[in-house]
């Protein structure tokens, strides 16, 4: 809260006021939706953008949001949880307006209950995912030397990611922000010539046995030296991308290896390294690689079962089948896990099956390929989340994998869909009254039902 | 070990091969009874190991016969018939026969494919395209979103800007001037098209040289385009009038 000491009672009050101490909202996603034909403005967003307000029941009731005028009752009271996002706290038409928060405030809460850590992406699905929250991939304080060093493992960069730019995007980052730098550029340049200069003289001074010379300044190099360099630099377009991405801290990016390999067939004596980043291929966060929805750094914990101890597995979610394969103009299943449209596993898995693939139509997933109008509720299936990134565009990016079976089964048990355990108990007593029918007898005898007959009118 | 192939059984084979070719140009009675018995030479290469070699020449078995429709020359249309009868009468009674295999084929392939028809019909009542990431509430499966979703609105981001476009360089591209007129020819306003007023003017001079020089039609979109169109579905339907159904958010 913003009650500082120092100010007036009354600066105190309105700093504290629900009035003054609502955020401005974040800006809107930048995904390219808004340039399409077909749309709605109020499909909910990939995130949130505004503070979500609540309120006790109490005051709920009569309309006190904590704002300038009381909400009205008819449209705030209807839910069950009080959850309102505020657009305007005072408008010139004189109204507060504000519509229901409770899409990303329930989302937010279902993600959090699947337990998943956010993990670095990875290239090959191999290896374990490793947390962004670890040592050597959490990284935000850095000086400009250790800026080039972790340029591999840090998230953050202060120059856009060119393969997400679109053209006219590009072009607007070349006019506003590059073209004015060119002497900057050439400083840089030539402040880097100098630095490698300097290097190659003191390995050969050091080859020679020799003390080092005078290091080499920038002013030191001639007019005539320098072009000749540039020109070297422009036949060398992965070491001029270097200079520039490090000029102008750009995001890292994943070139088609298999076109380098081809220079360098052509170029024997030069090495080409290419850029490790995680975040290479498909852009770094917009946000903190977790965005802030979990704190968890691992989920390699033991789940307990009340009856059947210690699981090998979390419980798997109940995931729903947003859009069948079989629709219009749509090749994959879009499957909702919590809320958020997942990725498919790759590879031949249940969930991207083919007719002719080893998976037949029995072991298909029903409602995963044609839609199926007469399940209530709409079709779902049992998934293991598995690891969760965030996209470039701010997008939470949820891969799963398929369940396995008794997971799934005492999962259902535990949510009241099917009974397990009570099966097994009652067929276990049956197998012992049926080795044992005197042990039974009793029992039997007096949950005997008396069968009525024309006669004695079931007396 | 015996040879694998017996002398007898091929000189068998390449003498009914033989009669198979000679029968094929003749349809008199006689050659057809000839090949009715004979049965292919394909088939009688298969049957080549089997233990008897006469059972496939001399002796057709009933089912066999049923199921040629030359053995008897209305049988063709009895057994079709039979078929459809049968098939109705499961239609009627509301359950297939449990021994018959072919005729319950048949009718869990029509309800079969009666079920994907319901199934696309309720599916282009969703037209909503969701992408990885996307989130969705319990409002965004309701009906009033997806016939949102339905409409066609107006683009909120200059396109032209978006994609780094120079208009006037664009006078030759007909799919994009097609973009940006209506079906009678006229340019669309900003208001429809999206763009910001320099880019709009702009825009609307490459359509007018484009006209003017004679590489676009004045009263329609470029006959390529409509050939496309042609093939889309639905257009009857639509709402008449220049801006169709169109539909501002």
């Amino acid at each position: 809260m913003a009650t500082a000491k120092n100010v007036s009672p009354g600066a105190a009050l309105l700093r504290s006021s629900r009035m003054f101490s609502m955020p401005a909202p974040i800006s809107a996603p930048s995904d390219l939706s808004m340039a399409t034909k077909h749309k709605s403005a109020t499909a909910t967003t990939p995130f949130p953008t505004h503070l979500t307000v609540t309120t006790p029941q109490a005051s709920r009731l009569v309309g006190d949001w904590g704002f300038k005028r009381p909400f009205p009752l008819k449209t705030t009271t209807k839910s069950t949880l009080p959850l309102v996002r505020v657009r305007k706290v005072d408008s010139i038409e004189h109204v507060t307006d504000f519509r229901s928060a409770s899409d990303h405030a329930i989302t937010l809460k279902k993600f959090q209950e699947m337990n998943l850590d956010f993990t670095v992406p990875q290239k090959d699905d191999q290896r374990p995912p490793k947390s962004v929250f670890e040592e050597d991939a959490d990284v935000t304080a850095l000086t400009p030397e250790e800026r080039v060093k972790k340029e591999n493992i840090r998230w953050r960069f202060n120059g856009p990611w060119l393969a997400g730019m679109t053209d006219g995007e590009f072009n607007e980052y070349l006019s506003s922000t590059v073209r004015g730098k060119r002497t900057e550029f050439r400083a840089y340049l030539k402040a880097q010539l100098a630095a490698d200069m300097t290097n190659e003289q003191n390995q050969q001074a050091q080859e020679r046995a020799e003390e080092a010379p005078v290091p080499v300044q920038s002013s030191d190099i001639s007019e005539t030296a320098f072009t000749e360099h540039l020109r070297q630099l422009r036949q060398d377009p992965v070491m001029l991308f270097q200079h520039v991405s490090r000029f102008l801290d750009l995001a890292p990016l994943a070139p088609e290896e298999a076109a380098f390999n081809r220079l360098g067939a052509l170029r024997p004596n030069k090495r080409y390294t290419f850029s490790d980043s995680p975040y290479a291929a498909n852009g770094p966060p917009i946000t903190h690689p977790s965005a802030g929805l979990s704190y968890l750094r691992t989920k390699n914990y033991l789940d307990n079962h009340p009856i059947y101890g210690p699981q090998q597995r979390h419980p798997p979610v109940k995931a729903r089948i947003v859009t069948p394969k079989n629709s219009a103009a749509n090749y994959v299943a879009k499957i909702g896990v919590a809320g958020f449209i997942s990725k498919i596993p790759e590879g031949e898995t249940s969930f991207n099956f083919k007719a002719g693939g080893m998976y037949n139509k029995n072991s298909a997933i029903p409602g995963l390929n044609d839609f199926q109008p007469d399940v209530v509720g709409g079709s779902k299936v049992y998934v293991e989340p598995q690891k969760v990134t965030i996209s470039s565009t701010g997008k939470v990016v949820l891969g799963f994998g398929a369940t396995d079976p008794s997971a799934a089964v005492v999962q259902k048990e535990m949510v009241g869909e099917g009974v397990v355990f009570e099966d097994a108990v009652k067929e276990t007593n049956e197998a012992l009254s049926a080795q044992r029918p005197m042990l039974q007898r009793p029992w039997a005898a007096r949950s005997r039902s008396i069968m009525g007959s024309s006669k004695t009118y079931g007396l | 070990m015996p040879p694998r192939l017996s002398l007898l059984d091929a000189a068998r084979q390449s003498v009914s091969l033989i009669r198979t070719q000679a029968c094929q140009f003749s349809q008199t009675a006689s050659s057809l009874a000839i090949r009715r018995d004979l049965r292919s030479s394909t088939a009688r290469l298969m049957d080549l190991d089997s233990s008897s070699p006469s059972s496939s020449s001399s002796s057709t078995s009933p089912q066999q016969q049923q199921q040629s429709p030359r053995s008897q020359p209305t049988s063709a249309a009895e057994n079709v018939f039979t078929i459809f009868q049968r098939d109705r009468n499961n239609r009627r009674n509301g359950g297939g026969v449990a021994g018959e295999q072919r005729v319950g084929g048949a009718s869990s392939t029509a309800s079969e494919l009666r079920s994907k028809n319901t199934a696309e019909e309720y599916m282009r009542q969703m037209p909503r395209r969701f992408n990885i990431g996307d989130l969705y509430a319990p409002h965004d499966l309701s009906p009033v979103e997806a016939a949102k979703h339905r409409k066609i609105t107006t683009v909120q981001r200059d396109l032209v800007d978006l994609l780094g476009l120079r208009p006037q360089d664009m006078y030759r591209n007909f799919s994009f001037i097609s973009e940006f007129i209506t079906p009678h020819g006229r340019i669309k306003k900003s208001y429809y098209t999206g763009l910001r007023p320099v880019n709009q003017r702009k825009l609307a001079k490459a359509i007018r040289r484009a006209v003017g020089q004679g590489l676009h039609p004045s009263v329609h979109k470029h006959p390529e385009i409509l050939m496309r169109q042609r093939n889309v579905a639905g257009a009857q339907t639509m709402a008449t009038g220049s801006l169709g159904n169109h539909y501002k958010v």
